[in-house]
């Protein structure tokens, strides 16, 4: 008998469960939409290191790689840029002075440009564990809470890396 | 609890059935309430599939005798490790057993993206749904695991012997995880043929499960082979039997995909071909499958069957027609820029791949419907064993194990003569010496000699990959040779987990040419006799028989025959090997009596030892050395360990994406 | 407890009622082992040749052995099903036809053949090379080869196509070589891929 009533109980709360989305309606069709992630994009600058790569291993003609390479650098070269002028510097040049990094975005084409401000708009509104920002100035990331922001609020150093969690300069935890 | 289980098998069906229909509504009108109210369809037909199986597993270990399957396939005194393996030991219950590891999957599969692949997700949850309603329905309907005896006997049947095996516990579920593993990628074929979103996105999704698939079917096998070698004592590993040929087509048809993709994702070409061989592969799961349960055709492994072959049947017409007829009304989107620029490259070799490994496919799925074929054509059913499909594998079989050492070390889109002598160079005299290092120690079958030469050949590609590859990163990133081989693995996690693959594929082929070698004796022998066999390797083997035994175990009655291996004045251990009789708890025999064979593994062989009866008080022996047979598990435990590098997920920020080596059709360069 | 049970159930599974109860009734215990078919040996005898001395010796023996299906039921050849199953009855008896026929003079090829002829071919491991059976040899064969040409056209026709491709582009722009990127920017795209930590 308790199992009968087990059942039906499961039976039911799994109803509700199901049905919820309907009854609720726009609401819930809401969230869904904002929850969703765009698909990250292949930097130029990573398929350069593995063509690269794949010419020292013998899998690239000596002409595909160099027609290859003229392809991606220039890409590669915008992306590195748009990297510098964020003032994000996750994985590209360390020491390198910081040049006059929009001038250099305009030589490489208009689409260099195009991607300067991709990268730009991009930076400030993507968690690196959640993905866009609904919001395009976020400072944290409204799921998580992760500091998102290029300068720390204590002390106003900038800040390498989207997601960091501590000042490096001031050492103040940046997020809770 | 077992209640419970039976009704939530029901509940199951009604909720997958509930999330097809929202699904699929829901993607057509773009409603995200009818696309969420879907998922929760499928998330709840998880949790209820989960609850009737946890019923079944309740009833086995309380050995509830009521239910006809637990009285079927348990007895009291079964241990408990098989009563809790008893789930798929039959029909009714593997069937719960694909649902419940199908409704895990797609379960994953749908959470896992709910922030991906948005406007594929409602028809890969429709389609995952759709798949799961099938065989739940199949399972409530037609072989209900809580059909109820009229009467409740004392005891149960027992399992049978041959499936109390620890290997038994274990390969079923693999190679479960391995069939039902396609199911997924055939979900997302559907939705993105439905969406007509063709391009790589859904291809990124579908080659994990692939690999999901790929690594639990390559660990089923082999686990499937060491189950055959231990228990049923015939000697050998493999025999082509119907069931072990139904777990090899998907192995194979998926292997092709996993390397056609990347022609698809370099240079965004065979876009049809792919789409085939996800839906092939699914369909070649579901056949095998139907083989295993449907008991068209004789085996070994017929420890379930009846009649749910009709629903397989109908299931494979419909889930091929949906296919076809998605494919036809999709041929324009699935037109690509198909452009190869020569005989002699990366592409052309991977090509040549899939059409042997398509080919060995269908020469395997060619002999095992054989018998019905001539049967329908002839009235007899003609069955073609060992000899058939060795006389027709081992070729293909040789020419796959050539191209594994000639893909890698092709360059992309052209090699030019100067590549070819600098890549081939090392790995050709690598093969050639190993060939002639054999032919001088006095190989001279040809088989064999051809195996070892190649297995050379690739074993040298996959060490000048692997040192150039090493010496490429101290170059670029003047890495020590330690730190540069691993990140060398780490970072192209793809690749050199696929020569890992490769590596075990050479040590399997390697095993396998062994196993021509292999040398049996049949022998009867009395108490206190000695009997001398040559082995493989021309050494004079001294069995000395210590004598007959019998006595009763836990479940069974048992005779066995010690024998002592000596080999040039060294004593090894008793070798035994036992008949058991089985009973249940009141002391009746159960099943045929079964062999339990004495092995003896060392690197160079295996000796190998069966009692086939006693007769007149003597011990009647068949003594095998099966050459190299530890290196099949070796290379198996190899692929699978490669195949988890593989899949094994990089971090967000050093995912490589690949860049495309299309050259020429740069869209602005190519008009129309 | 069983009514309420099964009315609960057809209830709250709202299906076809008949369906769900059919499907509840209509299941019986299987059997879970398929029985060896003991009864299935037929002798295959024949009078010995005049002046018969055995035909081949035991090893020679085996390997025929290895080519005649065992009819127990088992997928083993005659030879494995004997010194592996203690149980089957009809592989020691073909084992002993088998022996009487050796004794007999008869060669390996007229064994099998009256084997075939009291069993049918079903008594052979693999099918005779005759008739329908080509087509199960003969098969895979064609099929690789068709797949094979197939594949070589495909890829002569895309690789002319590449040409022409290739000589359209030549004829038009240029290949940009790295138009555009001085010295100063390949020199930090050099250090940007050379990290990789």
């Amino acid at each position: 008998m308790l199992d009968l009533i087990l059942g039906s109980g499961l039976a039911v709360a799994a109803l509700l469960f199901v049905l919820w989305p309907l009854v609720r309606g726009g609401a819930v069709a809401h969230q869904a939409a904002a929850a969703a992630v765009p698909a990250r994009e292949a930097t130029a600058l990573e398929a350069l290191r593995e063509i690269e790569f794949d010419q020292a291993t013998g899998k690239l003609s000596p002409e595909d790689y160099a027609t290859l390479k003229a392809r991606y650098a220039p890409q590669a070269l915008a992306e590195l840029k748009a990297r510098e002028a964020a003032g994000t510097v996750a994985d590209a040049v360390g020491d390198a002075a910081p040049a006059p990094a929009a001038a250099h975005a305009m030589r490489a084409g208009d689409e260099a440009a195009e991607r300067l401000i991709a990268r730009m708009r991009q930076r400030s509104t993507t968690c690196p564990t959640h993905g866009a920002r609904p919001e395009p100035d976020a400072l944290y990331c409204s799921d998580c809470g992760t500091y998102l922001a290029s300068a720390c609020l204590h002390c106003g150093a900038p800040v390498e890396g989207t997601g960091a969690r501590f000042c490096g300069s001031c050492g103040n935890a940046l997020a809770a | 609890m077992i209640l419970i289980g039976e009704l939530s098998l029901w509940i199951a069906l009604l909720m997958a059935a509930w999330s097809v229909t929202t699904s699929f509504a829901g993607g057509r009108m773009g409603r995200a309430d009818l696309i969420l109210s879907g998922e929760r369809g499928l998330y709840a037909s998880v949790g209820f599939v989960v609850l009737a199986s946890l019923g079944l597993w309740t009833a086995l270990l309380t050995s509830d005798f009521s239910l006809s399957y637990v009285a079927s396939y348990t007895s009291a005194n079964l241990p408990t490790v098989y009563k809790i393996s008893a789930f798929w030991g039959g029909q009714s219950g593997s069937m719960l057993f694909w649902c419940l590891i199908l409704a895990l999957y797609a379960g994953a599969a749908t959470f896992l993206n709910r922030r991906h692949n948005r406007q594929l997700m409602p028809w890969v949850t429709g389609t995952n749904a759709a798949v799961l309603l099938f065989f739940v329905a199949t399972t409530a309907i037609a072989t209900n695991p809580y059909t109820r005896l009229d009467w409740v006997p004392a005891d149960g049947r027992g399992l049978n012997p041959q499936l109390q095996n620890p290997a038994m516990a274990i390969h079923p579920p693999l190679l479960y995880l391995g069939y039902v593993a396609t199911a997924i990628p055939f979900g997302f074929a559907v939705a993105a043929l439905v969406t007509r979103r063709l391009d790589a996105e859904w291809l990124g999704a579908v080659r994990r499960w692939s690999l999901v698939s790929w690594v639990f079917l390559t660990l089923g096998i082999v686990m499937g082979m060491w189950w055959a070698y231990v228990e049923l004592g015939w000697g050998g590993y493999w025999m082509w039997d119907p069931v072990e040929n139904a777990s090899l087509l998907p192995w194979l048809s998926g292997t092709a995909f996993l390397h056609s993709i990347m022609i698809q994702e370099k240079r965004g070409m065979l876009r049809k071909w792919n789409i085939v061989l996800v839906v092939g592969t699914f369909l070649l799961s579901v056949l095998g499958t139907f083989i295993t349960r449907s008991g068209v055709i004789t085996s070994v492994h017929s420890f379930a069957q009846s009649s749910v072959g009709t629903w397989f049947a109908a299931f494979m017409v419909l889930a091929l027609a949906v296919t076809v007829f998605l494919v036809w009304t999709r041929l324009r989107d699935l037109e690509a820029q198909a452009q190869l620029e020569a005989m002699i490259s990366r592409e052309a070799a991977f090509l040549y791949n899939n059409l042997v490994l398509v080919g060995i496919a269908f020469s395997v799925l060619w002999g095992t419907l054989f018998p019905i074929l001539s049967e329908a054509v002839r009235g007899s059913k003609i069955t073609v064993g060992e000899s058939f499909f060795n006389a027709v594998n081992v070729p293909l079989g040789l020419v796959l194990l050539a191209l594994t050492g000639i893909g890698p070390l092709i360059a992309w889109r052209k090699a030019s003569v100067q590549n070819i002598q600098r890549q081939f160079a090392g790995p050709a005299a690598f093969g050639l010496i190993v060939g002639a290092a054999l032919l001088t120690l006095g190989m001279r079958r040809f088989y064999p000699l051809v195996s070892y030469t190649l297995a050379g050949f690739v074993a040298g590609t996959i060490l000048q990959e692997f040192w150039k590859g090493v010496g490429a990163r101290r170059r670029m990133y003047g890495e020590n040779p330690a730190v540069a081989l691993g990140r060398l693995v780490a970072r192209n996690r793809r690749r050199y987990g696929g020569y890992i693959v490769h590596a075990g594929i050479v040590i399997l082929f390697a095993a396998w040419a062994g196993m021509a070698f292999k040398k049996e004796y049949d022998v009867t022998m009395a108490d206190g006799d000695t009997y001398r066999a040559v082995d493989p390797y021309g050494r004079t083997w001294t069995f000395t028989n210590e004598g007959l035994s019998s006595f009763k175990a836990l479940n069974r009655e048992v005779v066995a025959v010690a024998l002592r291996p000596e080999l040039d004045g060294t004593r090894y251990d008793l070798l035994t090997s036992e008949k058991r009789q089985h009973f249940d708890s009141r002391g009746n025999p159960t099943f045929q009596p079964s062999t339990e064979v004495g092995i003896m593994t060392h690197n160079d062989q295996d000796v190998y030892l069966v009692l086939a009866g006693v007769v007149n008080g003597k011990a009647e022996i068949r003594i095998n050395f099966n050459p190299l047979v530890v290196w099949v598990w070796h290379g198996g435990i190899l692929m699978a360990l490669g195949g988890l590098i593989v899949m094994w997920p990089a971090s967000e920020r050093r995912r490589q994406q690949g860049y495309v080596t299309a050259l020429a059709p740069e869209p602005e360069a190519v008009s129309a | 407890m069983t009514m309420d049970r099964r009315s609960f159930l057809v209830g709250a599974a709202g299906l076809g009622a008949a369906v769900a109860v059919r499907g509840l009734g209509a299941q019986q215990a299987q059997p879970n082992f398929t029985p060896m078919e003991q009864g299935a040996y037929r002798p295959v005898l024949r009078d010995p040749k005049p002046g018969a001395t055995p035909s081949m010796s035991d090893d020679a023996r085996d390997a025929l052995e290895h080519r005649i299906k065992c009819q127990c039921g088992c997928i083993l050849d005659v030879y494995t099903c004997r010194t592996t199953d203690f149980t089957c009855q009809v592989s020691p008896a073909m084992h002993r036809d088998v022996m009487r026929l050796v004794a007999g003079g008869y060669t390996a090829e007229e064994i099998l053949a009256a084997f075939v002829a009291t069993y049918g071919e079903v008594a052979l491991t693999s099918p005779v090379k005759q008739g329908f059976n080509w087509a199960g040899y003969l098969a895979p064969g064609i099929a690789m080869a068709t797949g094979g040409v197939l594949i070589t056209m495909l890829v002569r026709k895309w690789a002319a196509d590449a040409r022409t491709t290739a000589a359209a582009r030549a004829a038009g722009t240029p290949v940009p070589a790295a138009a555009g990127v001085d010295a100063e920017d390949l020199a930090r795209l050099e250090r940007a891929l050379r990290e990789d930590a």
